[in-house]
């Protein structure tokens, strides 16, 4: 009898003994981090979390490097989150486990500002004022701006000379007017091998081409009922039947970018810093970059925020100005080879305009400071739910119903999420 | 609780144990931790004869499924009961509302349209997956030559389920290239959208969802194989056709496994997540499954309370539905070891 139960006994202590002594030759210089330094300068530990690829990943990971050269101090440990990012950040909110410092767009900020510390940034260091207002939920800043990702349009330069179309301005947005006539003009052929003026156009981009916004001024109410708004859409709806742009039967399981890249479309429109790397490979035809039609499009802003619940906020605040504000660690990250996005400090910006010096990467830093940025709302999820309808209904998807009838009432769905508290 | 695990965290961090491991080690110390302790309560019992050894090593032994199932299963299950009474947005601390989650769905618009997104769904697939299958099964007891080779093809699809499937799927019903409208086409028909068209999607999902009847195909085969030849040959010499013994023999036979079956179809049916999730509920919400409209609510929209309400409420659902099943069993669904009369508990006789 007694035999079985030492048996047990010692089964159970193997499994214990397991659990903690595997790997006890790990590292032990994480005790180190208490001990020594000045008293005055914050030390210790934080978390970093952000999502993104290998190569944004690499290139966030060269600003910690920087960061790290000059606050020996502070030890910085990233999560990098590869899928998923919200999910995650929501479950590691929830649980306890928040990072002290946590990489967030500006389209999730207003969601997730519960959760984040008000900071005090000085938004005149920026290339442009607007940039900290889309991190800042009624008029108190959550994020510090970080990193800045603009829309512009890619030219098929060699389709424009062979149509003897003269190129457009690099630093003026042509005319919504233009953009037609020329679209018009680049479209030619049947079939497998059509060349299309531009790829279906995005009313997130277009919308802002023709005056109109997603919401009012102040976020409370829906704007898509709006007269713009629905000019823009009308203008996407006649692209489509004009022919100018693919059909849904055309562009269906179609990647629009390889089109670009094979010749078929003479503007991209929906052109952001991340289809820089592949471009640069492109040598079948001659390409260059220019501000978005009717000064549309829009940018995505992506800011640095501290957790609420942040054990060494001091610590976190400095990483976080450092990686925000100092020229050195904007120029590393924003000159980073894969266009990771643009600085928002306007003396960085030559960094990210000398990854390829021979293209027009202005348009890109033009954009920066003008476009219109992301509208964001708490309920951003939701709301996108009800504006499937738009591709859902009208001609602007796979629907038959006008644009006019059917904006109105998404406006109307959205003003019912809004008014939720 | 977030302090003693706290605690553990940093007692190991300060052993200077390699970071990788360090979010495990507070858990496997706590589960530990509870077993050593029943460890020791069942030895003070057993020394104190209160228990038989033979009771508390079973009690051991289940111990790991039970303390699993209620730290995983019941423990987020009573958190999700008291949190579909609040108002939690996860980013931020719960408040009590009451009632109101549950006011809300009966408002809810969506709530409505994925209740009979879920309903057209069951009622129509699950019947036709347990006929399908139910036919595929007799096929498939043939007493033929090389029906081995048959069966593993019937039984093939059922390997690739879930995400996997839809993604394959999702090409199969492509408008322009997908291999359905293409043969359709060979006949002179012009297919419909399918997964782009909001009457074609859920007949599509519908179809997809017989690609996988292997499962039960096989749990039919195993009870067709059990089901006693002379039964068959009493028939025979009665004079019975095929038809005949199918339906006076096989199905009465095999109505336990079709009522399991039926059973287990139904319960999956009501949890359809995948189809609907792998293309954002479909156009025009055609495909707005309920487990889909739960998860959205409750990881997407920050509304865990609500999510939390509609997942209580599909519990009912489920047990309702479920409960008529098992009512209307005593109807239809025969047992061998039945003897007239009803139903008798046999007495547990005393071990001598």
């Amino acid at each position: 009898m007694m035999k079985k139960w030492s048996l047990i006994v010692l089964s159970l202590l193997v499994v214990i003994a397991l659990s903690a002594c595997s790997g006890n030759g790990g590292n032990t210089a994480q005790s180190s981090s208490n001990s020594g330094g000045n008293s005055g300068t914050p030390k210790g530990k934080i978390t970093f979390a952000y999502w993104g690829a290998q190569s944004e990943a690499d290139a966030i990971k060269q600003a910690i490097d920087n960061f790290k050269k000059t606050y020996p101090d502070i030890q910085i440990e990233s999560q990098w989150i590869q899928k998923d990012y919200l999910t995650k950040l929501q479950t590691m909110i929830a649980g306890g486990t928040a990072p002290d410092v946590m990489l967030i767009s500006g389209g999730d900020l207003p969601g997730f500002a519960n959760a984040f510390q008000e900071l005090e940034v000085d938004g005149s260091v920026f290339s442009s004022p607007t940039l900290l207002d889309s991190m800042s939920v009624d008029g108190k800043a959550y994020a510090a701006p970080f990193i800045i990702k603009p829309k512009v349009m890619a030219i098929n330069v060699d389709l424009f000379e062979k149509n003897d179309i003269p190129l457009p301005s690099k630093t003026e947005p042509m005319t919504t007017d233009e953009f037609n006539d020329i679209a018009k003009k680049l479209t030619s052929g049947e079939g497998a091998t059509k060349v299309f003026g531009s790829e279906p156009l995005y009313l997130g981009n277009w919308i802002y081409s023709f005056g109109g916004q997603f919401y009012s001024d102040d976020l409370t109410q829906s704007a898509l009922g709006e007269p713009e708004a629905i000019k823009a859409a009308e203008y996407m709806v006649a692209s489509k039947q004009e022919g100018i742009v693919p059909n849904d039967t055309e562009k269906q399981g179609q990647n629009m970018m390889n089109w670009y890249l094979g010749g078929r479309i003479g503007m991209f429109t929906d052109f952001g810093p991340w289809y820089l790397p592949q471009m640069a490979e492109v040598e079948s035809f001659k390409w260059d970059l220019v501000p978005f039609p009717g000064g549309g499009g829009s940018k995505e802003v992506n800011g640095l925020a501290l957790s609420k619940d942040s054990k060494n906020a001091e610590a976190a605040k400095i990483f976080i100005n450092h990686l925000t504000q100092n020229e050195e660690t904007q120029k590393i990250i924003g000159g980073n080879k894969n266009a990771y996005g643009i600085p928002v400090l306007s003396s960085a910006t030559s960094a990210f305009e000398a990854i390829y010096p021979d293209k027009n990467l202005n348009a890109f830093v033009l954009a920066a400071e003008k476009q219109h940025a992301q509208e964001a709302q708490k309920r951003t999820n939701e709301i996108g739910n009800e504006m499937k309808a738009i591709d859902d209904t009208t001609p602007i998807g796979i629907g038959q119903k006008d644009v006019k009838e059917v904006f109105p009432q998404v406006a109307e769905k959205i003003n019912k999420i809004l008014q939720q508290n | 609780m977030n302090g003693i695990i706290e605690g553990i965290y940093n007692f190991y961090e300060g052993m200077g144990m390699p970071a990788d491991l360090l979010p495990l080690l507070p858990f496997l110390t706590v589960i530990a931790l509870v077993f050593i302790v029943i460890f020791v309560l069942m030895r003070m019992l057993v020394k104190k004869k209160i228990m038989h050894t033979k009771t508390a090593s079973f009690y051991m032994f289940v111990s790991v499924w039970i303390i699993g199932f209620l730290l995983f299963t019941v423990g987020p299950m009573i958190f999700s009961f008291y949190i579909s009474f609040n108002k939690w947005e996860v980013v931020s601390d719960p408040q009590w509302t009451g009632l109101d989650n549950y006011r809300m769905l009966f408002k809810d618009t969506l709530f409505y349209k994925s209740l009979s997104v879920t309903f057209y769904y069951t009622l129509v697939s699950v019947p036709l997956q347990v006929i399908l299958s139910f036919a595929i099964a007799i096929l498939m007891n043939l007493k033929l030559r090389g029906i081995y080779i048959f069966r593993t093809i019937y039984y093939l699809p059922t390997l690739v389920q879930g995400v996997a499937q839809m993604v394959l799927f999702i090409w199969i019903f492509n408008p322009n290239v997908g291999l359905v409208n293409s043969l359709l086409r060979l006949v002179g028909i012009e297919g419909p959208g399918w997964f782009s068209s909001p009457d074609w999607s859920m007949p599509a999902v519908i179809i997809m969802s017989l690609w996988t009847v292997g499962g039960n195909m096989i749990i039919y085969l195993a009870g067709l194989s059990d089901i006693p030849q002379s039964l068959y040959e009493a028939a025979e010499i009665d004079g019975a056709t095929a038809a005949r013994k199918i339906w006076h023999v096989t199905l009465p036979q095999i109505s336990p496994i079709l009522f399991f079956n039926t059973v287990t179809s139904m319960i999956g049916a009501f949890q359809t997540f995948t189809q609907g999730f792998m293309i954002n509920g479909g156009p025009d919400n055609s495909l707005l499954f309920y487990a889909y409209y739960l998860y959205q609510n409750a990881f997407m929209w920050f509304k865990m309370g609500y999510g939390s309400a509609l997942a209580w409420v599909l519990f009912v659902i489920i047990l309702v539905f479920t409960a008529i099943v098992f009512r209307s069993s005593a109807l239809w669904v025969y047992y061998e070891t039945e003897q007239t009369g009803g139903r008798k508990r046999r007495v547990r006789q005393k071990r001598a």
